[in-house]
């Protein structure tokens, strides 16, 4: 079958002249390893009935250290049995204790309800029996989605065992009466961060016997949690923390996560062991850097993986041209559809990753199509990706263990640990945007005993011919570090409120050694604060809930139900931000190949009504910011520019659909969507270039204007260099003539609401960042712009690398001449000489809907070189 | 009439409230291992009315049923039961929500003596929760209102975060609000205590400090400013008042006294209980009495289905006939009578007949599939049966 599919690839006229380069990467025979001694048969038992009878080295060494306390960060490929790694320690700890926990120990008269045979009583967990060697467990996923699924596979798993496991997912879906339930006798919760922060911690009273019995917390998808909202999470988790050891116990973290260039550190700074992370520096900050609080605080980092690979082959596949004098491509959609056809015909199970939701559907629909031409049933292809319920997510991937499904093509939802076993053959429909997300994805493909075959397909963006013209950023690149900074002036300070409400502070005593603890507590303490000090204790005295108003990430994770008014249920669902391109009124929604018409799309109700059509074409709505400076807290001058920072209002608005047909993607038509802009208020720094300045450069002339949008591009790549953070948390805009000035401006601004001070930090750090933007544009080797630098040609226009190199050049004299100013309290920390290995942006060209556990990057891709020599 | 919170008027004429004389507080200092805590204590003579009933009227109700309205535990009678009500700095709970003040009542000594702990700083609540485990050692059970909702988790979860436990959670717990959601939920619609007070116990409280400025006025009293907290003490002691009264104004239905609407929920409630017969007789009192035709039909129609059950069927279907007289709009007493002519009286066509009736309101009103499929099965085989009679008609007329 393989073969066939290979001499298709070798010699098709179709496929073989496209595939510009074959990288063969050799298989890896297991490593294996026993059950530890310390095992229960029971629970030998039970994996065996799953089929596991042999541990990889990994999961061994990673159950040793968890069962023995220590905090393990586990970081290996797709597949290698992660979940075990934490699963077996969870069991043993919940098994152990088999005798002693009472079932149902609850007696109080009139309170009592019964549920699920459990006795639980509505006001808390007070006459649980003492928890004395009972021992629970907290999981914590990044969506409700990976929640549920691995509430099933536990599920599966436990059954059998001598003693009932109660588990369950505490969300916003969970039902009250579960809740309670849970409250009082779950051995484990699964959860997520923003339930934990708003949801558990804040009544943690009423948990009070999970937090005493607390023995382990798993915090699974470890690289989701970076930038702004990695730090938000770092100090849930230190919160947490702080409430175990008032309950009595100190739990212990296992951490499992896909490559990344430093888990060790970001495992650490979550747990807040004294590491810091990601200063791009990798400057040894004094005292804190590696000082644990304990020396049992570290986190043992397992990167060596046990598990087999199977030999794998890795295809680079360019479309032809069709269009010498533009250059521009055959659709990558098209092209993957040609591949998979291929694929498909030789019999090989195929997974094809697509961009974007839309391209979900339409490709779903072209090889449900291929698949009757090919004489299949039509329902061996399937559509797979957030937003779909999970009775028919599970469906699909049930139809890919077992085979029946041939073919699936999926959003990166399939990337994050979901189980669907190995495939034959990968397509990728356009480079994923990381590195690790590349390899994560090619990671699916092969199986223990045949080889696997990942296909990447590239489209006519910049970016995608930028790593097919450099292939070893793709085979050798590393991946990329996570960057936090849980010490953030504002994150901080919020997490001091909402620990302040949990448990009264004590005078002296900090939130996870931060010195800075005493300096917000005493202005929260102020006249007109929420805190009331007394008795050496600072008391939460306010009417408010401060949880409510601390966003771990600025996403509502609200979703809209999109109810099929037919068939009367409910079809699927579709995240709040993403409702207005997918579910506005009059929209082709795509599901599993077939089409819906949206009639009516309730905003404030969210609920979508659509209608079962038999139609030609999609529709694609593209988003439009605008971003409007309401107030400047400070400025300076340089003369040749100025620079600025304080806040914006930035509205998007969804205002158009385009109509475009299946097949020949001609554009049938267009509609009006009339939805309110989603108004966000954020901070802001923005450097308006003078008259003279911008005459010289001619920015202010066609086809050099563009420029502005690679120095903008730059800038947010730059930035996290020098402001810790993942750069999907800062945005950026370009406007070569602003309303104000009618004079070019580049604006950064905090993603999320209210702003949590970067864009501060970037007006801060000005001048070695524009040092540092200049220097990458003057030494980098391309000739008109490359993602490493300003971006590609395709993104800003002929001049545009030229235009940015004079314009920082002047910017970054302009600075020079200035004399600082003294910024003494403001200055977060800056890095000495970042070497940071940058890339622009890949231009966004309509808030593509890459899914993930969060998208920490919506707005483009990049691409990291390996980090330099401190 | 507003009060201004003015200390010095305060202390000269007391206010009034409805006939409660309420003095100006005076708070007494407690001191316990703990910390801290001041009390105000109060007494009023039993004879005290609070609206239409007046506080003895608690002591003469039959705890039983209060009990069995309510879900709770049966107190045998109110000696050393304790009436409960805090007021607290949220409604949502969690760790940052102080319970500043707790309102305990007894009935003691021929009379009903009022003890508010108020909790002078945020530092002293261990005070608080020794003179509260003082308190429920003395203590037999507990009456209060939404209290095993909201109250009593919330003194527990003090209790939880000092490391102690709270001595509430293992009382008998009679919570007045289950019993007034089941009894007056169909003539108050929203069931909150102050507008249980205007339409159960017929009285209106003047300048009544909102609940949700309870908070600030701790909060302000914390920074030395006590005018609110003044209202809240009497805020939380018009709460307590309202307790026993309420308790007696919720043993009336169950005895057949009252509205009938509320005689009708009662019935309801014994009736699911297991006592029928005390059930029917206040279903027939409650259809007799009624005002509103539509309550005459629930309760005839309940009265119907408790004949049924005693297999008592020709009276239980007059019942349902008395019930589609009274309010033809209401769709079981229809199928009571449909179920009745098909299999009793045989009667085939007046059982299509209520069926019709039935499907026409079925049509209007429900959206339940299921019963509209088994209508339509019912109506399938009463026409079969309709035919088969008439075709043994004819053949035997032949």
């Amino acid at each position: 079958m393989l073969d066939r599919f290979f001499r298709d690839l070798r010699t098709a006229p179709d496929l073989a002249p496209n595939i510009v380069r074959w990288h063969k990467e050799a298989a890896q025979s297991a490593v294996f390893a026993d059950f530890p001694e310390w095992t229960p048969d029971c629970i030998r038992e039970a994996f065996a009935r799953s089929g596991v009878t042999q541990l990889w080295s990994h999961q061994r060494e990673a159950a040793d250290l968890a069962h023995a306390g220590r905090h393990v960060a586990v970081v290996t490929p797709t597949a290698s049995g992660k979940t075990l790694c934490y699963n077996l320690p969870v069991l043993t700890a919940l098994m152990g204790e088999a005798g002693v926990k009472v079932e149902g120990g609850v007696k109080v008269e009139g309170g009592v309800k019964v549920e699920g045979g459990v006795k639980v009583e509505g006001g808390g967990a007070a006459d649980r029996p003492s928890g004395r060697g009972a021992a629970r467990a907290l999981y914590l996923f990044p969506t409700k989605a990976l929640s549920r699924d691995q509430l099933a596979s536990f599920a599966k798993l436990t059954k059998g065992l001598p003693r009932p496991v109660r588990a369950g997912v505490y969300d916003g879906d969970t039902p009250p009466a579960t809740r309670r339930t849970l409250r009082a006798a779950a051995d484990v919760v699964v959860t997520n961060p923003y339930m934990l922060h708003a949801g558990i911690l804040p009544h943690h009273l009423r948990w009070a016997s999970l937090f005493r019995d607390l023995r382990y917390v798993v915090v699974d998808e470890m690289h989701t949690l970076t930038g702004v909202f990695g730090s938000n999470v770092a100090n849930v988790l230190r919160r947490l923390r702080r409430i175990c050891r008032h309950h009595g116990s100190d739990p212990t973290f296992l951490f499992c996560s896909a490559t990344l260039a430093n888990p060790g550190e970001l495992a650490g700074a979550l747990i807040g062991n004294g590491a810091q992370v990601g200063d791009g520096s990798r400057r040894g900050s004094g005292a804190q850097v590696g000082s644990g609080r304990t020396p049992d605080d570290r986190v043992e980092v397992i990167t060596r993986c046990g598990a087999p690979t199977p030999e794998r082959h890795l295809l680079l596949f360019n479309p032809p041209v069709v269009d010498e004098a533009s250059g521009a491509r055959c659709s990558a959609l098209e092209e993957a559809r040609r591949v998979a056809s291929h694929a498909l015909r030789a019999g090989l199970q195929t997974l094809v990753f697509a961009r974007s939701r839309n391209s979900v559907e339409v490709l779903t629909k072209y090889l449900k199509d291929t698949a009757h031409e090919l004489g299949l049933d039509t329902d061996v292809v399937r559509g797979y990706r957030g937003g779909y319920l999970p009775k028919l997510r599970r469906e699909v991937e049930c139809g890919l263990r077992d085979g029946s499904v041939r073919a699936v093509v999926a959003t990166n939802a399939l990337e994050l640990g979901i189980d669907v076993g190995g495939l034959d053959v990968v397509i990728m429909t356009g480079y994923p945007g990381r590195v690790a997300s590349a390899r994560q994805q090619a990671g699916r493909s092969g199986r223990r005993d045949r080889p696997g075959t990942a296909v990447l397909v590239a489209r006519s963006d910049p970016l995608d011919q930028y790593v097919l013209q450099h292939p070893e950023t793709l085979l050798e690149g590393h991946a990329e570090r996570a960057a936090i900074d849980p010490a953030n002036r504002l994150i901080f300070a919020n997490h001091v409120r909402c620990a302040a409400f949990e448990l009264p502070f004590r005078e002296g005593e900090l939130l996870w050694e931060q010195e800075r603890t005493t300096e917000v507590l005493e202005g929260l303490a102020a006249p007109g604060g929420p805190l009331n000090r007394s008795g050496g204790r600072y008391h939460w005295c306010d009417a408010s809930f401060p949880a409510d108003t601390v966003s771990l990430n600025g996403f509502d994770i609200d979703n809209v139900a999109i109810y099929d008014l037919e068939a009367r249920v409910v079809l699927a669902e579709v995240d709040r931000q993403s409702a207005p391109f997918f579910v506005h009124e009059g929209a082709i929604y795509g599901h599993q190949g077939d089409t819906y018409y949206v009639e009516r799309f309730d905003y404030d109700g969210r609920r979508a009504y659509v209608r079962k059509v038999d139609c030609d074409y999609y529709t694609d709505a593209e988003a439009e910011v605008d971003v409007r400076t309401t107030a400047r807290d400070d400025g300076e001058d340089f003369g040749e520019f100025s620079s600025s920072c304080g806040t914006v209002l930035v509205s998007t608005t969804v205002p158009l659909f385009n109509k475009i047909r299946y097949y020949t993607g001609e554009n049938v038509g267009a509609g009006e969507i009339r939805l309110p802009a989603e108004v966000m208020g954020t901070g802001a720094c923005w450097i308006d270039i003078g008259p003279e300045l911008a005459t010289e450069m001619r920015i202010l002339e066609g086809g050099r204007s563009q420029a502005l949008r690679g120095v903008a591009s730059l800038l947010r790549a730059v930035a996290p260099a020098f402001v810790r953070t993942d750069r999907g948390d800062l945005r950026v805009h370009a406007e070569v003539r602003a309303a104000a000035t009618e004079l070019p401006r580049i604006l950064a601004y905090d993603r999320v609401p209210n702003g949590v001070g970067l864009a501060e930090a970037v007006f801060v750090c000005l001048r070695p960042i524009l040092a540092a933007m200049r220097e990458i544009v003057a030494t980098c080797a391309c000739d008109k712009g490359c993602p490493s630098c300003v971006g590609p040609v395709g993104n800003v226009g002929p001049y545009g690398k030229e235009v940015a190199r004079r314009l920082l050049a002047a910017l970054v004299t302009a600075s020079r001449a200035t004399p600082e100013r003294s910024l003494q309290d403001l200055a977060p920390p800056i890095s000495a000489a970042p070497r940071p290995g940058l890339a622009a942006d890949g231009g966004n060209r309509n808030g593509g809907d890459d899914e993930g556990a969060r998208q920490p990057d919506r707005l483009g891709a990049y691409l990291l070189p390996p980090p330099g020599p401190g | 009439m507003v009060r201004r919170p003015d200390p010095a008027a305060a202390t000269g004429l007391p206010p009034s409230t409805q006939g409660v004389v309420v003095p100006a507080p005076r708070l007494d200092e407690r001191r316990y291992p703990g910390g801290r805590v001041l009390l105000r204590r109060e007494t009023f003579p039993v004879d005290v009315l609070r609206g239409s009933f007046c506080l003895a009227d608690a002591l003469a109700a039959p705890l039983s049923d209060v009990a069995l309205l309510c879900a709770g535990g049966d107190l045998g009678d109110l000696g050393d039961v304790l009436f409960l009500d805090t007021e607290t700095t949220g409604l949502a709970g969690g760790a940052g929500t102080f319970v500043f003040l707790v309102g305990l009542a007894s009935f003691t000594g021929g009379a009903f003596e009022i003890r508010q702990w108020l909790l002078p700083d945020p530092c002293e609540e261990e005070g608080l929760l020794d003179a509260l485990e003082e308190e429920a050692r003395a203590a037999r059970g507990i009456v209060s209102f939404h209290g095993r909702g909201f109250d009593v988790p919330r003194i527990e979860e003090r209790f939880l975060l000092a490391g102690r436990t709270s001595p509430f959670g293992a009382l008998p717990h009679l919570d007045l609000l289950v019993g007034a959601r089941r009894v007056f939920r169909m003539r108050a619609g929203r069931v909150n205590l102050q507008h249980l007070e205007r339409l159960v116990l017929g009285t209106t409280r003047l300048d009544d400090l909102p609940g949700a400025e309870c908070p600030q006025a701790w909060y302000d009293y914390l920074k030395g400013d006590d005018g609110p907290m003044r209202r809240v003490l009497e805020h939380n002691l018009l709460d307590l008042l309202s307790l026993p009264t309420l308790l007696a104004a919720l043993a009336q239905p169950a005895a057949g006294v009252g509205p009938s609407p509320d005689v009708h929920a009662a019935g309801k409630v014994l009736a699911r209980a297991g006592l029928r017969d005390r059930a029917l007789d206040l279903q027939r009192g409650a259809a007799s009495r009624a005002v509103d035709a539509h309550v005459a039909a629930r309760a005839h129609d309940e009265a119907s289905r408790l004949l049924r059950r005693q297999r008592r069927a020709s009276e239980s279907a007059a019942e349902a006939l008395a019930a589609t007289m009274a309010d033809p709009s209401l769709p079981a007493p229809w199928l009571a009578l449909a179920k009745d002519h098909e299999h009793r009286t045989k009667n085939f066509a007046l059982a299509l007949e209520c069926c019709a009736r039935l499907e026409r309101i079925l049509f209007l009103r429900s959206r339940s599939e299921a019963r509209r499929r088994d209508l339509h099965k019912r109506v399938a085989r009463v026409e079969r049966k309709l035919a088969a009679e008439n075709a043994a008609a004819s053949s035997a007329a032949e």
